[in-house]
Protein backbone atom coordinates (compact mmCIF):
# COMPACT_ATOMS: atom_id res chain seq x y z
CA UNK A 1 0.00 0.00 0.00
CA UNK A 2 2.82 2.62 1.12
CA UNK A 3 4.54 1.84 -2.45
CA UNK A 4 1.26 2.99 -4.28
CA UNK A 5 1.14 6.18 -2.32
CA UNK A 6 4.78 6.37 -2.82
CA UNK A 7 3.77 6.22 -6.64
CA UNK A 8 0.96 8.47 -6.57
CA UNK A 9 2.61 11.46 -4.99
CA UNK A 10 6.14 10.68 -7.51
CA UNK A 11 3.43 11.23 -10.32
CA UNK A 12 1.74 14.32 -8.78
CA UNK A 13 5.34 15.54 -7.34
CA UNK A 14 5.30 18.63 -9.59
CA UNK A 15 1.86 19.56 -9.37
CA UNK A 16 2.94 19.93 -5.24
CA UNK A 17 5.85 21.56 -6.16
CA UNK A 18 3.62 24.32 -7.82
CA UNK A 19 1.40 24.59 -5.34
CA UNK A 20 3.86 25.42 -2.70
CA UNK A 21 5.29 28.02 -5.16
CA UNK A 22 2.24 29.97 -5.47
CA UNK A 23 2.62 29.89 -1.28
CA UNK A 24 5.97 30.28 -0.43
CA UNK A 25 8.35 32.78 -1.94
CA UNK A 26 11.46 32.25 -0.48
CA UNK A 27 13.50 28.88 -1.64
CA UNK A 28 14.57 27.51 1.79
CA UNK A 29 10.59 28.44 3.20
CA UNK A 30 8.86 26.51 -0.11
CA UNK A 31 11.12 23.23 0.23
CA UNK A 32 10.27 23.17 4.05
CA UNK A 33 6.48 23.62 2.97
CA UNK A 34 6.97 21.29 0.04
CA UNK A 35 7.84 18.80 2.56
CA UNK A 36 4.81 19.23 4.62
CA UNK A 37 2.73 19.10 1.70
CA UNK A 38 3.72 15.78 0.51
CA UNK A 39 3.55 14.60 4.00
CA UNK A 40 -0.12 15.62 5.11
CA UNK A 41 -0.92 14.43 0.98
CA UNK A 42 0.50 10.91 2.01
CA UNK A 43 -1.53 11.15 5.33
CA UNK A 44 -4.21 11.55 3.63
CA UNK A 45 -4.20 9.14 0.57
CA UNK A 46 -5.03 6.95 3.10
CA UNK A 47 -8.54 7.62 3.61
CA UNK A 48 -9.39 8.08 -0.26
CA UNK A 49 -12.64 7.03 -0.89
CA UNK A 50 -12.84 8.40 -4.40
CA UNK A 51 -15.50 10.18 -4.32
CA UNK A 52 -13.22 12.97 -6.51
CA UNK A 53 -10.17 12.59 -8.96
CA UNK A 54 -7.35 11.73 -6.88
CA UNK A 55 -5.90 14.59 -8.16
CA UNK A 56 -8.87 17.26 -6.68
CA UNK A 57 -8.37 15.63 -3.63
CA UNK A 58 -4.27 16.15 -3.94
CA UNK A 59 -5.13 19.75 -4.03
CA UNK A 60 -7.51 20.05 -1.95
CA UNK A 61 -5.38 18.76 1.09
CA UNK A 62 -2.21 20.50 -0.45
CA UNK A 63 -4.11 23.72 -0.58
CA UNK A 64 -5.17 23.03 3.06
CA UNK A 65 -2.04 22.47 4.48
CA UNK A 66 -0.25 25.33 2.74
CA UNK A 67 -3.38 27.79 4.39
CA UNK A 68 -1.79 26.02 7.88
CA UNK A 69 1.50 27.14 6.71
CA UNK A 70 0.15 30.35 5.85
CA UNK A 71 -1.77 31.39 9.06
CA UNK A 72 1.61 29.84 11.28
CA UNK A 73 3.96 32.41 8.87
CA UNK A 74 1.97 35.17 8.69
CA UNK A 75 2.88 36.37 12.94
CA UNK A 76 6.41 34.39 12.81
CA UNK A 77 9.22 36.74 11.88
CA UNK A 78 11.37 35.49 9.03
CA UNK A 79 14.38 33.41 10.46
CA UNK A 80 17.64 35.33 9.82
CA UNK A 81 19.23 31.85 8.64
CA UNK A 82 16.82 32.14 5.89
CA UNK A 83 18.28 34.01 3.09
CA UNK A 84 15.87 35.88 0.70
CA UNK A 85 16.78 34.00 -2.54
CA UNK A 86 13.20 33.39 -4.04
CA UNK A 87 14.87 30.63 -6.85
CA UNK A 88 18.18 29.80 -7.54
CA UNK A 89 18.98 31.26 -10.36
CA UNK A 90 18.82 29.25 -13.81
CA UNK A 91 22.79 29.72 -15.85
CA UNK A 92 22.85 32.76 -18.01
CA UNK A 93 24.37 31.34 -20.56
CA UNK A 94 22.44 28.34 -21.33
CA UNK A 95 19.02 30.06 -21.67
CA UNK A 96 17.99 31.42 -24.77
CA UNK A 97 16.56 35.13 -24.94
CA UNK A 98 12.99 33.54 -25.15
CA UNK A 99 13.49 30.87 -22.05
CA UNK A 100 14.64 34.33 -20.21
CA UNK A 101 11.71 35.96 -21.40
CA UNK A 102 9.52 33.23 -20.21
CA UNK A 103 11.07 32.25 -16.77
CA UNK A 104 10.53 36.11 -15.84
CA UNK A 105 6.92 35.98 -17.28
CA UNK A 106 6.60 32.83 -14.69
CA UNK A 107 8.06 35.03 -11.86
CA UNK A 108 5.73 37.68 -12.77
CA UNK A 109 2.72 35.50 -12.59
CA UNK A 110 3.63 33.64 -9.55
CA UNK A 111 4.38 37.35 -7.73
CA UNK A 112 1.00 37.78 -8.74
CA UNK A 113 -0.42 34.90 -7.42
CA UNK A 114 0.82 35.20 -4.18
CA UNK A 115 -0.34 39.09 -3.92
CA UNK A 116 -4.11 37.49 -4.09
CA UNK A 117 -6.51 36.71 -1.61
CA UNK A 118 -6.07 32.82 -0.63
CA UNK A 119 -9.37 31.88 -2.07
CA UNK A 120 -8.38 33.51 -5.29
CA UNK A 121 -5.01 31.82 -5.05
CA UNK A 122 -6.86 28.59 -5.05
CA UNK A 123 -9.21 29.00 -7.99
CA UNK A 124 -6.91 30.18 -10.24
CA UNK A 125 -4.19 27.64 -9.60
CA UNK A 126 -6.76 25.11 -9.66
CA UNK A 127 -7.82 25.95 -12.60
CA UNK A 128 -4.73 26.29 -14.22
CA UNK A 129 -3.89 22.59 -12.80
CA UNK A 130 -7.08 21.24 -15.05
CA UNK A 131 -10.16 21.72 -12.97
CA UNK A 132 -13.88 22.04 -13.84
CA UNK A 133 -15.59 24.89 -12.28
CA UNK A 134 -17.66 22.27 -10.00
CA UNK A 135 -14.48 20.59 -8.87
CA UNK A 136 -13.02 24.07 -7.73
CA UNK A 137 -15.98 25.24 -6.55
CA UNK A 138 -16.61 21.91 -4.26
CA UNK A 139 -12.92 22.24 -3.02
CA UNK A 140 -13.29 25.52 -2.05
CA UNK A 141 -16.73 25.55 -0.30
CA UNK A 142 -18.08 28.39 -2.82
CA UNK A 143 -20.58 28.19 -5.67
CA UNK A 144 -19.72 27.35 -9.34
CA UNK A 145 -21.20 30.98 -10.55
CA UNK A 146 -18.50 32.25 -7.70
CA UNK A 147 -15.99 30.57 -8.50
CA UNK A 148 -16.66 31.61 -12.21
CA UNK A 149 -16.24 35.20 -11.16
CA UNK A 150 -12.95 35.02 -8.88
CA UNK A 151 -11.47 33.21 -11.58
CA UNK A 152 -12.16 35.57 -14.49
CA UNK A 153 -11.16 38.45 -12.57
CA UNK A 154 -7.89 36.79 -11.36
CA UNK A 155 -7.08 35.62 -14.84
CA UNK A 156 -7.57 39.86 -15.73
CA UNK A 157 -5.00 40.30 -13.39
CA UNK A 158 -2.22 37.84 -14.39
CA UNK A 159 -2.84 38.58 -18.23
CA UNK A 160 -1.59 41.69 -17.45
CA UNK A 161 1.29 40.46 -15.23
CA UNK A 162 2.96 38.51 -17.91
CA UNK A 163 2.11 41.11 -21.09
CA UNK A 164 4.54 43.89 -18.81
CA UNK A 165 7.70 41.72 -19.65
CA UNK B 1 -12.20 23.91 -19.06
CA UNK B 2 -8.02 23.38 -19.36
CA UNK B 3 -7.19 24.91 -22.53
CA UNK B 4 -3.44 23.82 -23.05
CA UNK B 5 -3.27 26.71 -25.21
CA UNK B 6 -3.96 29.27 -22.90
CA UNK B 7 -0.74 31.22 -22.39
CA UNK B 8 -1.31 31.52 -18.65
CA UNK B 9 -1.91 27.40 -18.24
CA UNK B 10 1.57 27.18 -20.38
CA UNK B 11 3.14 29.20 -18.26
CA UNK B 12 1.82 27.66 -15.58
CA UNK B 13 2.66 23.97 -16.69
CA UNK B 14 6.15 25.07 -17.82
CA UNK B 15 7.83 25.95 -14.48
CA UNK B 16 10.33 24.28 -13.02
CA UNK B 17 9.16 22.87 -9.84
CA UNK B 18 10.91 21.80 -7.37
CA UNK B 19 10.37 17.86 -6.13
CA UNK B 20 9.73 16.88 -2.51
CA UNK B 21 12.26 14.35 -1.56
CA UNK B 22 10.07 11.17 -0.64
CA UNK B 23 12.63 9.59 0.83
CA UNK B 24 12.46 11.82 4.36
CA UNK B 25 8.80 12.05 4.11
CA UNK B 26 8.45 8.13 3.89
CA UNK B 27 10.94 8.71 7.02
CA UNK B 28 9.01 11.01 8.79
CA UNK B 29 5.86 9.35 8.51
CA UNK B 30 7.17 6.54 10.01
CA UNK B 31 8.91 8.57 12.71
CA UNK B 32 5.16 10.51 13.42
CA UNK B 33 3.68 6.89 13.92
CA UNK B 34 6.18 5.42 15.98
CA UNK B 35 5.93 8.80 18.32
CA UNK B 36 2.22 8.89 18.18
CA UNK B 37 2.03 5.22 19.59
CA UNK B 38 5.00 6.02 22.26
CA UNK B 39 2.64 8.36 23.22
CA UNK B 40 -0.17 5.95 23.59
CA UNK B 41 1.77 3.79 25.39
CA UNK B 42 2.84 6.94 28.10
CA UNK B 43 -0.48 7.45 28.42
CA UNK B 44 -2.00 4.22 29.43
CA UNK B 45 1.04 2.92 31.37
CA UNK B 46 0.67 6.87 33.33
CA UNK B 47 -2.73 5.11 34.73
CA UNK B 48 -1.58 1.09 34.49
CA UNK B 49 2.03 1.94 36.66
CA UNK B 50 0.59 4.11 39.36
CA UNK B 51 -2.54 1.42 39.64
CA UNK B 52 0.01 -1.74 39.93
CA UNK B 53 1.74 0.40 42.33
CA UNK B 54 -1.19 1.00 44.62
CA UNK B 55 -2.51 -2.61 44.07
CA UNK B 56 1.04 -4.22 45.34
CA UNK B 57 1.25 -1.79 48.47
CA UNK B 58 -2.49 -1.74 49.44
CA UNK B 59 -1.31 -3.49 52.52
CA UNK B 60 0.54 -0.85 53.59
CA UNK B 61 -1.83 1.83 53.25
CA UNK B 62 -4.50 3.25 55.45
CA UNK B 63 -8.21 3.24 54.25
CA UNK B 64 -8.69 6.80 53.46
CA UNK B 65 -5.67 7.01 51.20
CA UNK B 66 -6.00 3.94 49.49
CA UNK B 67 -10.38 5.49 48.26
CA UNK B 68 -8.77 8.80 47.79
CA UNK B 69 -6.00 7.21 45.63
CA UNK B 70 -7.95 4.86 43.80
CA UNK B 71 -10.90 7.38 43.23
CA UNK B 72 -8.41 9.41 41.22
CA UNK B 73 -6.83 6.66 39.09
CA UNK B 74 -10.64 5.83 38.27
CA UNK B 75 -11.39 9.14 37.53
CA UNK B 76 -7.93 9.65 35.34
CA UNK B 77 -9.30 7.14 33.08
CA UNK B 78 -11.71 8.57 31.05
CA UNK B 79 -9.39 11.27 30.74
CA UNK B 80 -6.92 9.01 29.12
CA UNK B 81 -9.12 7.69 26.26
CA UNK B 82 -10.38 11.68 25.84
CA UNK B 83 -6.21 11.97 25.02
CA UNK B 84 -5.95 8.60 23.27
CA UNK B 85 -8.88 9.47 21.05
CA UNK B 86 -7.58 13.07 20.24
CA UNK B 87 -4.09 11.80 19.15
CA UNK B 88 -6.13 10.04 15.55
CA UNK B 89 -6.08 13.69 14.71
CA UNK B 90 -2.63 13.87 14.58
CA UNK B 91 -2.35 10.58 12.50
CA UNK B 92 -4.71 12.16 9.73
CA UNK B 93 -4.88 14.86 7.13
CA UNK B 94 -8.11 16.65 6.08
CA UNK B 95 -9.53 16.48 2.57
CA UNK B 96 -12.36 18.95 3.60
CA UNK B 97 -13.49 21.67 1.93
CA UNK B 98 -10.99 24.79 2.36
CA UNK B 99 -14.09 27.19 3.47
CA UNK B 100 -14.97 24.02 6.33
CA UNK B 101 -11.13 23.57 6.79
CA UNK B 102 -10.24 27.43 7.65
CA UNK B 103 -13.63 27.10 10.07
CA UNK B 104 -12.22 23.86 11.72
CA UNK B 105 -8.93 25.65 12.13
CA UNK B 106 -10.41 28.28 14.07
CA UNK B 107 -12.46 26.05 15.81
CA UNK B 108 -9.52 23.97 16.62
CA UNK B 109 -7.16 27.00 17.70
CA UNK B 110 -10.15 28.06 20.01
CA UNK B 111 -10.14 24.62 21.86
CA UNK B 112 -6.48 24.28 22.23
CA UNK B 113 -7.08 27.95 23.74
CA UNK B 114 -9.79 26.13 26.33
CA UNK B 115 -7.55 23.08 27.22
CA UNK B 116 -4.77 25.16 27.44
CA UNK B 117 -6.88 27.84 30.48
CA UNK B 118 -8.45 24.96 31.79
CA UNK B 119 -4.76 23.25 32.05
CA UNK B 120 -3.87 26.69 33.76
CA UNK B 121 -6.86 26.50 36.11
CA UNK B 122 -6.75 22.81 37.03
CA UNK B 123 -4.22 23.78 39.89
CA UNK B 124 -7.45 25.33 42.30
CA UNK B 125 -9.36 21.71 42.37
CA UNK B 126 -6.55 19.78 43.11
CA UNK B 127 -5.00 22.34 45.60
CA UNK B 128 -8.49 22.19 47.37
CA UNK B 129 -8.08 18.13 46.91
CA UNK B 130 -4.19 17.82 49.04
CA UNK B 131 -6.16 20.29 51.52
CA UNK B 132 -8.70 17.74 52.14
CA UNK B 133 -6.34 14.67 52.18
CA UNK B 134 -4.17 16.53 54.48
CA UNK B 135 -7.21 17.19 56.50
CA UNK B 136 -8.93 13.69 56.78
CA UNK B 137 -5.18 12.43 57.50
CA UNK B 138 -5.18 14.63 60.34
CA UNK B 139 -8.79 14.35 61.49
CA UNK B 140 -8.36 10.19 60.79
CA UNK B 141 -5.41 10.18 63.17
CA UNK B 142 -3.31 8.07 60.53
CA UNK B 143 0.11 9.90 60.99
CA UNK B 144 1.45 10.90 64.13
CA UNK B 145 1.31 15.10 64.27
CA UNK B 146 5.17 15.38 63.52
CA UNK B 147 5.22 13.03 60.98
CA UNK B 148 1.79 14.67 59.21
CA UNK B 149 3.49 18.19 59.15
CA UNK B 150 6.80 17.00 57.84
CA UNK B 151 4.84 14.80 54.51
CA UNK B 152 2.29 18.03 54.56
CA UNK B 153 5.46 20.57 53.88
CA UNK B 154 7.53 18.63 51.80
CA UNK B 155 4.29 17.66 49.31
CA UNK B 156 3.12 21.19 49.54
CA UNK B 157 6.80 22.53 48.18
CA UNK B 158 6.83 19.75 45.88
CA UNK B 159 3.38 20.75 44.53
CA UNK B 160 4.11 24.89 44.64
CA UNK B 161 7.18 24.25 42.54
CA UNK B 162 5.50 21.89 40.08
CA UNK B 163 1.93 24.22 39.74
CA UNK B 164 4.25 27.22 38.86
CA UNK B 165 5.80 25.75 36.27
CA UNK B 166 2.23 24.49 35.09
CA UNK B 167 0.72 27.71 35.74
CA UNK B 168 3.50 29.30 33.67
CA UNK B 169 3.69 26.52 30.47
CA UNK B 170 -0.17 27.11 30.24
CA UNK B 171 -0.32 30.35 30.16
CA UNK B 172 2.47 30.68 27.36
CA UNK B 173 0.45 28.12 24.94
CA UNK B 174 -2.84 30.03 25.84
CA UNK B 175 -1.16 33.15 24.47
CA UNK B 176 0.14 31.74 21.66
CA UNK B 177 -3.64 29.77 20.90
CA UNK B 178 -5.12 33.35 20.86
CA UNK B 179 -2.84 35.13 19.12
CA UNK B 180 -2.39 32.22 16.22
CA UNK B 181 -6.27 32.20 16.36
CA UNK B 182 -6.29 36.50 15.98
CA UNK B 183 -3.63 36.21 13.05
CA UNK B 184 -5.68 33.44 11.50
CA UNK B 185 -9.14 35.97 11.60
CA UNK B 186 -7.14 39.06 10.29
CA UNK B 187 -5.48 36.82 7.29
CA UNK B 188 -9.04 35.53 6.48
CA UNK B 189 -10.67 38.61 7.10
CA UNK B 190 -8.60 40.46 4.77
CA UNK B 191 -9.45 38.38 2.12
CA UNK B 192 -13.06 38.60 1.98
CA UNK B 193 -12.78 42.27 2.22
CA UNK B 194 -10.16 42.24 -0.85
CA UNK B 195 -12.77 39.93 -2.96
Amino acid sequence: MSKDFSQVLQDHAALLGRVAATYEANFHMRQELLQEITLAVWQALEKFKGDSSIKTYILRVAHNKSITHVAYHAKQPRNDSYCEVETPQPSQQASSDVQLAQQQQIQNMLKEIRKMPIQTRQVVTMSMEGLSYSEIADACGISDSNAGVILNRARKLLMQSIQHV
Amino acid sequence: MSDKHDPLNQLWQGQTAEQPNIQAITKKWRWTKVKQRVYVCFDVLSVVIPFGFIWHSMDELDVFTQRYLMGLLILSVPFVAYLTWLRRFSLGWSSESTDQYIQRLQKQLANNSKIAFITKNSIWPVLVLIGIQHFSLFYYDVFPIEQLIRKAVISSLIVTVMFIAIWIWADKRQKRFDAERDDLNKLFKNDNEEK
